[in-house]
């Protein structure tokens, strides 16, 4: 039997079991649904551009071209309609018909509600006091076409900036939540089934037919894409959206798609570490203790991921591997990212696993067979 | 020649504590090989050596006459003291698996499965889960996992401990039916007096050596020693301590050990002026009792011997390191 075969056969068992499992049915089914109600609440929230019904008295089409102009930038859809007189369109703002009346004429008016479309109240205001103003200064003999462009050309510029920051912020903080929880739980499993392998002493008839690296990676890849499996329950609605032709918030799907290579680095790196630390320990109940160390780092990872990763820390922890895999995706969604910090990243995420996978191996080897009491790294390395 | 499974010179420590000193082994084929002796006399690190779980500080394992490869050890079959299997598979399909990782395809793998559950009287418990078995039912599906895949060798470390006397004679046919097709077989025990019916050769270990080895017949038939067994049970004082004295007493009755030159007659005749002996008999020392003295440890030095029974597990119990 070749290597990879036997680690085939290893992996398909932990898939087979996990597949047996009802807990992993529940948790897919409950990721499914928060990710499809996370991709369908906010569509159905939504209603678009508030729209507001103006009637308008004594209008020129330049007052109204402004109006439509103002709602615009306030991203307001306006549905504009005439009245002959002040009091019908007053009527007809008392009646619920309109939201807005506008009155052009000798005594600029705006009329509404009371607390109804304060911002829409206050621009039209706005608008009648220059219209007022170009109508006086045509009254005193200038040409009102002049003025009129004098005036636009003097209105101040606005620029929005950071327009999908909050988003893509949004974006960050769930793909490295979704990391970091992928992470911590499969890097238990793999170590606390190395350990109840261990206990039971499964490993010893395992290890007498096939080779320890064998069962390490065979249990690691199998963990693997049973985390995945559970993953693209949370993955698939979004990416449905995606396929769709919907709108994903800024940055989700950059940070999806570009994240793959630090997952696959991250679960390389944290699940063969786990193994092997899993190897170490005599009893199940000594795993939480004996994977403490690679907890606290995924959890300072995760806190420099969440709320410093624009700064030059994240900087440096997008690169270092131990971190990358958790910071790199949200500089990825929050845009950070150049493109030589990920090869960078990536390249010395590679190397490490490379190195990890033969260290943890080693471990593994070594501490698989050697029951009675928790073993430290440095006895067995001896 | 038959293929002959060879451990030489093996030594191993760990840490300050020698397990193995300079120890040899011969499995040959055919004959059903014993490698007796208390617990933590090394058994299991010889076997886990044997199967290159553990890598010995010196020594050697060959197999048909070469150095034994990890590819021939795959072939073999082993059956450790610490039961292993997963818990929460079903049993077919957990013999079938270790088939496959054996190298058989699957169907072939599950039809060898079925056919051993079958024999070791576990056929209606194929779909079960192993953790919905009993200790004997899952040590059977064990020795099932040792040999699903038809080995050459098989190792079995301590396959009967625990074992109720059925589940013991059932698992003793299926190992001597692997020895009489021509198989190599090499089990453990610390339960001499269990399997002395069983070994043809015995190899016996104490504190990491060998102290004992060879034909089982040969070595009781060498040895000096008689024994004199009766019925009954003998007090002190019953018989002069300078033709026997007691080495053990049960239910069944009292064993003695003839002292050098000592006429048995006499001493059956001590017996039978203080009690009704309906049967008896003058016997070579048992393997318990060859083991007692090979290792020159005086069972009179434990104590309360007179008084208790000695069998052979209660002395192995924590007679060696542990």
């Amino acid at each position: 039997m070749s290597g990879w075969q036997a680690v085939r056969l290893v992996a398909s068992r932990e898939l087979g079991v996990a597949l047996h499992r009802r807990v992993f049915w529940i948790v897919v089914a409950l990721l499914l649904a928060l990710s499809t109600a996370a991709v369908v609440a906010p569509a159905a929230v939504d209603r678009g551009r508030p729209k507001y019904d103006v009637v308008v008295v004594d209008g020129s089409s330049r007052l109204e071209q402004q109006l439509r102009v103002a709602a615009d930038s306030l991203e307001i859809d306006l549905h504009l309609s005439a009245a002959p007189t002040l009091e019908e369109a007053t009527g007809q703002v008392a009646d619920g018909d309109v939201d807005v009346a506008v009155i052009h004429g000798a005594r600029p008016t705006v009329v509404a509600k009371a607390g109804r479309a304060d911002t829409l109240v206050a621009t039209a205001q706005q608008i009648l006091g220059q219209q007022a103003l170009v109508d006086r200064l045509g009254a005193a003999g200038l040409d009102p076409e002049q003025v009129g462009a004098a005036l636009e050309g003097s209105a101040a510029r606005v620029v929005r900036l950071d327009k999908d920051e909050s988003s893509r912020q949004a974006s960050a903080a769930i793909v490295s939540t979704a990391l970091y929880l992928l992470l911590v739980l499969l890097m238990v499993q793999v170590a606390s089934g190395t350990a109840i392998e261990k206990a039971n002493r499964v490993s010893e008839v395992l290890l007498a037919i096939v080779r320890p690296g064998a069962l390490l990676f065979g249990k690691v890849i199998g963990v693997g894409i049973v985390g995945l499996l559970t993953l693209s329950a949370a993955v698939l609605p979004p990416l449905a959206k995606l396929a769709v032709g919907g709108d994903l918030p800024a940055g989700l799907a950059p940070a999806l798609l570009g994240s793959a290579p630090w997952l696959a680095i991250g679960m390389a790196l944290y699940l063969t570490t786990a193994g092997a630390v899993g190897a170490l320990v005599d009893r199940q109940e000594e795993v939480n203790s004996a994977v403490t160390p690679l907890t606290i780092i995924l959890v300072g990872s995760f806190f420099v991921a969440q709320s410093a990763s624009g700064t030059p820390v994240g900087r440096v922890l997008a690169i270092f591997p131990l971190t990358s895999p958790m910071v790199m995706p949200v500089r990825l969604a929050t845009g950070d990212a150049s493109v030589a910090e990920m090869v960078l990243s990536l390249a010395v995420g590679v190397v490490t696993v490379l190195l990890a996978v033969r260290m943890a191996t080693g471990i593994y080897t070594r501490a698989i067979g050697r029951t009675g009491r928790r073993l430290k790294v440095r006895e067995v390395l001896a | 020649m038959s293929p002959t499974l060879l451990a030489t010179g093996l030594r191993q420590r760990f840490g300050e504590r020698v397990v193995l000193d300079d120890v040899d082994l011969e499995v040959p084929a055919g004959r059903v090989i014993g490698l007796l002796g208390p617990n933590g006399a090394g058994k299991t690190t010889l076997m886990r050596i044997l199967f290159g779980v553990l890598a010995p500080d010196a020594g050697s394992v060959m197999w048909r006459g070469r150095v034994a490869t990890e590819a021939d050890r795959h072939s073999w079959g082993y059956m450790p003291q610490e039961r292993g299997l997963y818990r929460d598979m079903r049993v077919l399909d957990q013999l079938t698996w270790i088939a496959r990782l054996h190298g058989l395809d699957k169907v072939a793998g599950a039809r060898r499965a079925s056919g051993l559950l079958e024999r070791l009287g576990l056929g209606d418990r194929a779909k079960d889960k192993v953790q919905d078995l009993s200790g004997g039912m899952t040590q059977r599906v064990q020795l099932a996992a040792a040999m699903v895949h038809d080995p050459e060798v098989l190792v079995l470390d301590e396959p009967f401990a625990g074992l109720d006397p059925a589940a013991v004679e059932l698992l003793s046919q299926v190992t001597v039916d692997h020895v009489r097709a021509g198989g190599n077989l090499l089990f453990s025990s610390h339960q001499l007096d269990l399997v002395e019916d069983l070994c043809e050769t015995i190899t016996l270990l104490h504190h990491g050596r060998v102290v004992l080895h060879g034909d089982v017949r040969d070595l009781r038939a060498a040895s000096p020693d008689r024994y004199l067994r009766v019925d009954v049970a003998v007090e002190d004082g019953w018989v002069d301590e300078r033709q026997a004295h007691v080495t053990s007493a049960d239910a069944a009755g009292t064993r003695l050990r003839l002292q050098p030159g000592a006429d048995p007659g006499i001493v059956l005749d001590a017996v039978r002026a203080r009690a009704n002996v309906r049967d008896f008999g003058v016997e070579a020392p048992g393997l318990s009792e060859l083991f007692l003295a090979a290792t020159g440890e005086d069972p009179r030095g434990s104590g309360s011997v007179a008084a208790e029974p000695i069998r052979s597990a209660d002395l192995a119990e924590g007679s060696g390191p542990r």
